[in-house]
């Protein structure tokens, strides 16, 4: 009851504030135009329909060579290039197939059995993945990084902490509204894009529902929870938002790929167990994106680790809040 | 123990200065303090004394450097203890978004009231505080009176049995202050404890069974207004013909006093002193008619504490 009164004002809050209405309001854009852009394409998926099976080998391929790119790259590009790569590849499938790498043939035993438009879909979804992942990080952690500190106002914690509940509880209401409403956001879009997909190309791929959300969720808690955490050490909501982004943004990526950047030129045996000690330290959000598209794309996932460290994460910071958060004077 | 709604041993806060620089402020030195129930205890100190401070500690909304203290047996800070506690901080903010009204049923659900409770509830307190007509109006709107009035009712939604006021007639006017009096003596009424917290010494005057000052973290003097006030070494001597030359030749030798009217002021340390002067006067041949002490207003002892403390 107490907990259920602290949600539904969190609830209120957010929508009073509008950061959500703004978010929404991206997010329909966003549909709209994916809307657009598939329906554009769905004739590509037609022709997909109609050709011979040796041109899953292609759309197997493209998908392959996508997953070599950048984010970014396949933030800014994806719509026009799989609409265009799609259709230009079909027609021309015995060139692509001198190139075929090997990872393409191991798939292809795999796949053979589904039909080329849902590999079509599968690759596309799978890069969609990513820019969902990456959208949750940047809209989501915005959304949410002013909840804790509103409560912690001069004159509203007092009557708050005066009141028969426990402080954990405050701290627990609070955060699992703005959890809440970020995670019925994400449900939402993302099983607006499913159904988009589903409509033009006929392929309702619910893997993708499954881990998109599941794996965005995930992510934004392990960022979440170090927004709180900050939130209660700093008393600051700008401070923990900048963080979080510079490490999503900047960090993470160097982290992840650390042996092929920062190994290149920092080659003391000191220093790269140091940043190996940082990258198992801090969130990994560059690798449950990667985990997210390989999962979509083929279900497969190359290592738990991410998931794993992850859950590490959310339980220390999440302990280190509520333990400050208990003692703390206001 | 039964009798006692508020005690505090060796109460002690320091806060640890924020900043690099900023030296640990010790707010609150240890302090002794019995509250007896159905009493209205009012708290009194110029601004930074630690009033607040000490409702913090009492509330558990900061934790004390040392000592303890307990509420109707319960101690301080305790889920248990907040059952039987109202409160009205300084400086309080409710989420602008919801109406008078539903800021009271948000209160009343952290309560653990349940609904029908806080409807019935809600309805009086808002008769009571004067509010009714504003109840489904956004707190956004309301002017600072009524927030006051909207934050009392907060205070006094769970029926409890000792209520903190920390300036509870903040920027409110005449008529509301006088409103918010009787709100506050209608409480003791009912038996309740009501600690007030007031830099408005007039009003304190008129409600308080007892009041403490406060100054720089520490308990300067306590007691009901009349003894605090009594307390002064100020006598009123009044005479029969003013305007004769002997009290004037008389005066001229006492430094301490001064006349105005047909009366003398004298300010005696010693009961010995006030009759050496009595004694002078008589044997001037002044004929005395009244002797009399000369009760200090609150405000001129606070004034008096506060610059003294401040001289030291
Ligand atoms: N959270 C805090 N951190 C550090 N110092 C504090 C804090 N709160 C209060 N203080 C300091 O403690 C001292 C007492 O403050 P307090 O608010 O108790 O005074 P007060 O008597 O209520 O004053 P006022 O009449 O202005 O309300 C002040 O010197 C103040 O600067
Ligand atoms: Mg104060």
């Amino acid at each position: 009851m107490k907990l259920r009164a602290l949600i539904a004002d969190t609830f209120r809050e957010i929508y009073a504030k509008k950061v959500i209405l703004g978010i929404v309001v991206i997010e329909v854009l966003t549909l709209v135009i994916t809307g657009l852009v598939v329906g554009m394409i769905s004739d590509s998926y037609e022709n997909a329909r109609v050709t011979t099976s040796s041109s899953v080998i292609t759309a197997v391929e493209y998908d392959s060579t996508e997953m070599a790119d950048t984010v970014a790259d396949r933030l800014l590009d994806f719509p026009e290039d799989s609409a265009m790569g799609a259709t230009t590849d079909t027609t021309t499938p015995s060139k692509i197939l001198e190139i075929t790498p090997a990872d393409s043939v191991q798939l292809r035993s795999a796949s053979s059995q589904e039909s080329l438009v849902t590999e079509m879909v599968r690759g596309q979804l799978a890069a969609y993945s990513t820019l969902v992942g990456v959208a949750v990080f940047l809209l989501a952690i915005f959304a949410t990084a002013g909840i804790v500190p509103s409560m912690m106002e001069k004159g509203t914690i007092d009557v708050l902490i005066s009141k028969p509940v426990d402080r954990a509880m405050l701290l627990l209401g609070r955060t699992l509204g703005g959890i809440i409403a970020v995670g019925a956001n994400l449900l939402l879009f993302v099983l607006g894009i499913f159904a988009i997909y589903g409509i033009f190309s006929g392929v309702w791929l619910t893997s993708f529902v499954v881990w998109t959300f599941l794996i965005s969720f995930f992510g934004f808690l392990v960022f979440y929870s170090f927004v709180v955490c900050m939130n209660i050490l700093s008393e600051s909501w700008v401070l923990p938002m900048s963080l979080s982004y510079i490490h999503i943004f900047l960090f993470s990526s160097f982290l992840s790929n650390r042996e092929d950047t920062l190994y290149l030129f920092i080659t003391s045996p000191v220093a790269q167990a140091i940043i190996d000690g940082l990258y198992w330290i801090l969130p990994q959000p560059f690798d449950l994106v990667e985990a997210n598209r390989s999962l979509v794309f083929s279900g497969m996932v190359s290592s738990y680790a991410p998931f794993i460290q992850g859950g590490i994460f959310i339980l220390v910071m999440s302990a280190v809040a509520v333990w400050r958060f208990r003692r703390k004077d206001f | 123990m039964a009798n006692t709604a508020i005690q505090i041993n060796g109460l002690e806060k320091i806060y640890k200065g924020s900043g690099r620089k900023s030296q640990p402020i010790h707010a609150l030195k240890p302090l002794d303090l019995e509250i007896p129930n159905g009493q209205i205890f009012g708290l009194l100190g110029p601004n930074g004394a630690g009033k607040t401070t000490l409702v913090k500690l009492l509330l558990g909304i900061v934790f004390p450097t040392s000592g303890t203290a307990t509420i109707r047996g319960r101690a301080a800070g305790t889920t248990t203890a907040k059952q039987i506690i109202g409160y009205l901080p300084e400086n309080h903010r409710y989420p602008n978004y919801l109406t008078g009204f539903g800021v009271l049923r948000y209160f009343g659900q952290l309560s653990g009231m349940d609904n029908q409770t806080i409807q019935r509830r809600s309805a009086e307190l808002l008769e009571i505080v004067q509010m009714s007509q504003w109840a489904d109006t956004r707190i956004k709107q309301y002017s600072k009176g009524m927030m006051q009035r909207i934050g009392l009712a907060q205070a006094m939604l769970n029926n409890p049995e000792v209520i903190f006021l920390d300036e509870p007639t903040d920027g409110v006017d005449p008529v509301g202050r006088r409103e918010i009096r009787e709100v506050i003596a209608e409480l003791k009424q009912q038996g309740k404890t009501v600690f007030l917290n007031s830099h408005l010494l007039s009003e304190v005057e008129l409600i308080c069974d007892r009041v403490a000052i406060m100054n720089k973290g520490t308990l300067v003097t306590m007691g009901t207004v009349k003894e605090l006030t009594a307390m002064q070494k100020l006598w009123r001597i009044e005479v029969e013909q003013p305007q004769q030359p002997q009290l004037h030749q008389l005066l001229a030798r006492i430094p301490t006093a001064t006349a105005t009217g047909n009366s003398i002021l004298f300010t005696a340390e010693t009961l010995n002193d006030l009759n050496h002067a009595i004694d002078a006067i008589r044997s001037a041949g002044i004929l005395i008619s009244t002797v009399r002490p000369e009760r200090q207003s609150l405000e001129d002892l606070f004034i008096d504490i506060i610059t003294e403390g401040g001289a030291k």
